[in-house]
């Protein structure tokens, strides 16, 4: 442990998203970081060594640093988000940078920052500066030599440029071949044009390795743009730099740029896809791969809990759950012991202020509410948590949960979310005993749902099966009762009865003649 | 509507999905596979028998696929994979079940069973009627792009298309371009096992061959695996280093791809995060999210195949709510 207390440490962040769709591009990422620091001072390049963010906070302390400066650039902006919130309290100054690139020292947006600045040799400012020299449709080709020394210059856009860097010997350079995207009027354009010329000839293409990349836009520049037109589709996250054009990415221009990314990187295409789906919901996977989250195993304390006892029935729309649950409490009720039953989703004013966020989705827009709106259901079931249940958790025989936190984790891959922070935070609620799935085929569902009035936004044939695949895959994995829906009620409702009945005999809750 | 060419054969391999391309190979069992159907459709087409093949290498959805069949008029589907093309095959065929495209029964490859080229050959026997005259092999790959190819012998894929031929633990590409997902102008693969001793010859100089590492090794022993991968790695770069995936399908439940990466399996998993912090940094970030789809039971790659991003479906999830 290193006990010289320093002055200032600086901090690279590592790879992002961009780099991991094209590994080429981290020949270009740098360290050209060190300028302006002293010998007491440090500098910590996390593309040196993974860092995860727990190393690092735990590296923070060990050098206790006065102040911490973060390169500029998307990345670093993210990395700056996680320390803000991690070293609030603590005695150490951590500057904010900014989430665009800096080229030549200077912000290009003018926002403001709070003006430590330095050149991190990131990826984002390389490419940024580039091709401010690159006439539209012109790419730009970056040498980088034993040595690292990364030289550029302009290259036109044609199957002659593609064949001849395919065939030339590179003698061992690094070689990447950049087709900048400015995001503005002329994107679609752009990208027409590219994806006809490439179309000639793909496989030289494919060959020199052409890597098209936007200079991004974020949302917190696109304000004055937005007055000028409606089409917003999301919030772009800065991580994401490079990836998307920024806010606006209508579905006509995402079709024609896949066609443009499948002739290049057929390769790559389905990571791209899922990379664009992402970004577009507002996930931000930088900031979640250097969290390193869900590493940590539970505690075994909630293992060993004797009470109460928490039953939870789960199933899509139309399985049948309420009458089960409401069979099962009659039933613990006439055996002598205290129960009651929870719904942790909540319906009501709740459920339509969150399904107008839903709403604001159609037609492609605004798409980070898709996943805003699952985040606020998973909040507002903490809530019950703490409002409504810490009473019967303390007092009572058996609990039973009408759905349980697998509903949400459902919702999370069945609705295609990728949403970890929602299970991360329902850990506050305890494991439950035993889980019941009733399944039952979409269809079934379907017909016996049709006859309601109004339909919730999960109750279509699309997203019902989607959630049944979902809740079937966790009922294997967590060791569900699974019982099938279209058997009858009564050889239903007796599973359920002998499994709960063993499982409370288990506990002493009933006697073995119950 | 246009008739169909009754006689017209298109066997589907669907794509194959790679989480981590900078740290894995490309399956080599898949590559040998594909080479097999090319070898029995380029026999068929000598016989006569218009017989072609869709590797998956053009990124096209299940969706795309579907579409293009109807455009090609093919009178029978065939869809084959590896075992753990289980899924993707059950989304391309939910796709030709939407088109009304009839399909045979998919048939699945397992290791060391030679009889799932017999099986394609008999239905394809069974429903097809030969020309008088043979079909012209070179055009047995319908794809834009070159897929991986393995093979024990020359000509595999045709005289244009760049094969790896295998001998002993070390795969030589014969002819030129780019194959697959690997770098355009990689020349050798060297598999590097247990059975086999590390070549001392190693130094780095020659970018065009890249090391593969067998992960299945790890289980045995963690420690001598990770010496002996950190060790190419300091010697080749992280660029020349590859691991070979698992090459038995594990069923564990969740996001199962994870499998064929070990990170169902605590050692396996231990080690790729220890490699990729000590020797190759650039991926460990990209490695957590990996993990974290694992552990949350996802499949992205999988769902883009099956058109599911948010833009892609937005009007079918919102269906009961829009006024």
């Amino acid at each position: 442990m290193s006990s010289a207390k320093i002055e200032k440490l600086r901090l690279i962040p590592g790879p992002g998203p961009l780099c991991w769709l094209h590994p080429e591009l981290l020949a270009l990422d740098g360290t050209r970081a060190n300028q302006g620091l002293s010998k007491a001072d440090r500098l910590i390049d996390l593309g040196s060594k993974g860092w995860t963010g727990n190393e690092l906070l735990t590296r923070i302390q060990e050098l206790a640093p006065e102040r911490i400066e973060i390169a500029d650039g998307p990345r670093g902006h993210a990395l700056w988000q996680f320390l803000n919130q991690a070293l609030r309290g603590q005695n150490v100054e951590v500057n904010r940078p900014s989430p665009l690139p800096i080229i030549d020292g200077a912000e290009i947006d003018g926002t403001e920052n709070d003006g430590i600045k330095f050149d991190s040799g990131g990826i984002e400012a390389l490419l940024l500066e580039a091709a401010r020299n690159v006439t539209p449709g012109g790419t730009v080709l970056f040498q980088c030599d034993h040595s690292g020394k990364v030289q550029s210059r302009v290259v036109g856009l044609t199957a002659q440029d593609a064949g001849s860097l395919c065939a030339d010997d590179d003698n061992g350079e690094k070689r990447v071949w950049m087709l900048p995207l400015p995001a503005g009027p002329g994107l679609g354009d752009a990208i027409d044009k590219a994806c006809e010329i490439v179309s000639q000839d793909p496989q030289s293409f494919r060959g020199a390795r052409l890597i098209p990349v936007f200079l991004t836009e974020l949302s917190e520049n696109a304000s004055a743009i937005e007055k000028e037109t409606t089409s917003v589709e999301t919030r772009l996250l800065p991580t994401w730099w490079g990836l998307l054009p920024g806010d606006r990415w209508p579905q006509a221009l995402r079709v024609r740029y896949h066609e443009l990314f499948r002739l290049l990187h057929p390769d790559r295409y389905f990571q791209f896809a899922a990379f664009e789906n992402h970004a577009l919901t507002g996930v931000d996977l930088f900031l979640e791969g250097m969290l390193e989250r869900l590493g940590k195993k539970r505690s075994n304390a909630r293992r060993e809990r004797k009470k109460p006892v928490i039953i939870g029935i789960c199933g899509t729309d139309g399985s049948g759950k309420s009458s089960h649950v409401a069979a099962l409490k009659d039933y613990l009720i006439e055996k002598g012991l205290s129960v009651e039953v929870h719904k942790i989703y909540r319906h009501g004013v709740f459920h339509e202020t969150v399904t107008d966020l839903t709403r604001q989705c159609a037609g492609g827009h605004n798409l980070h509410l898709w996943r805003l709106q699952r985040i606020v259901k998973v909040f507002d079931s903490i809530k019950y948590l703490y409002s409504s249940l810490k009473k019967p958790l303390a007092e009572l025989d058996v609990v039973i949960f009408d759905r349980y936190t697998f509903t949400h984790f459902a919702a999370g891959v069945g609705r295609y979310h990728h949403d970890p922070f929602a299970r991360e935070m329902l850990t506050v609620f305890p494991e439950a005993d035993m889980m019941f799935l009733l399944d039952v085929p979409t269809d079934e569902a379907l017909r016996r749902i049709g006859t309601r009035d109004e339909k919730t936004v999960d109750e279509n044939y699309y997203m019902l099966s989607r959630y049944r695949h979902a809740l079937c895959d966790l009922a294997d994995r967590f060791n569900f009762v699974k019982l099938d829906a279209t058997a009858s009620i009564e050889d239903n409702r007796s599973a359920v009865l002998t499994e709960v009945t063993r499982l409370l005999e288990d506990r002493g809750l009933l006697g073995g003649d119950a | 509507m246009t008739a169909k060419n009754k006689e017209a054969v298109r066997i589907l391999i669907p794509p194959e999905f790679e989480y981590l391309p900078g740290l894995f190979l490309s399956d080599p069992a898949r590559a040998q596979w594909v080479a097999e159907i090319w070898n029995l459709a380029s026999r068929m087409r000598k016989e006569g028998y218009d017989v072609s093949l869709d590797a998956g290498t053009d990124a096209l959805t299940a969706a795309e696929t579907a579409a293009k069949l109807e455009t090609d008029r093919i009178g029978l589907v065939m869809l084959t994979g590896l075992p753990c093309d289980a899924k993707a095959i059950e989304i391309l065929s939910d796709a030709l079940e939407e088109k009304n495209l009839e399909f045979a029964s998919p048939v699945i490859r397992e290791s060391d069973d030679d009889s799932a080229t017999a099986a394609l050959e008999k239905q394809i026997r069974d429903s097809s009627e030969p020309a008088s005259s043979s079909i012209d092999e070179d055009k047995v790959f319908i794809n834009r792009n070159t897929p991986f190819l393995v093979s024990d012998t020359v000509g595999v894929g045709g005289p244009k298309t760049p094969c790896f031929i295998r001998s002993g633990n070390i795969l030589r590409k014969n002819g030129t371009g780019p194959a697959g997902s690997l770098p355009p102008d990689l020349e050798e693969i060297r598999i590097i096992d247990g059975a086999h001793t590390m070549p001392s010859s190693i130094d780095g100089s020659n970018r065009r061959t890249l090391y593969a590492f067998a992960l299945a090794d790890v289980i045995e022993d963690p420690e001598a695996a990770y010496k002996c991968c950190s060790s190419l790695i300091d010697r080749v770069g992280s660029e020349g280093f590859r691991l070979l995936p698992l090459s038995e399908y594990v069923s564990c439940g969740g996001a199962e791809w994870g499998a064929r990466l070990g990170l169902h399996h605590d050692a396996m998993k231990n080690f790729l995060q220890r490699l990729t912090v000590n020797c190759s940094p650039s991926w460990n970030n990209y490695l957590n999210v990996v993990n974290l789809y694992y552990a949350l039971g996802e499949d992205p790659l999988e769902e883009m195949y099956a058109s599911n991003s948010l833009p892609d479906r937005n009007a079918e999830l919102i269906e009961n709510i829009v006024p």
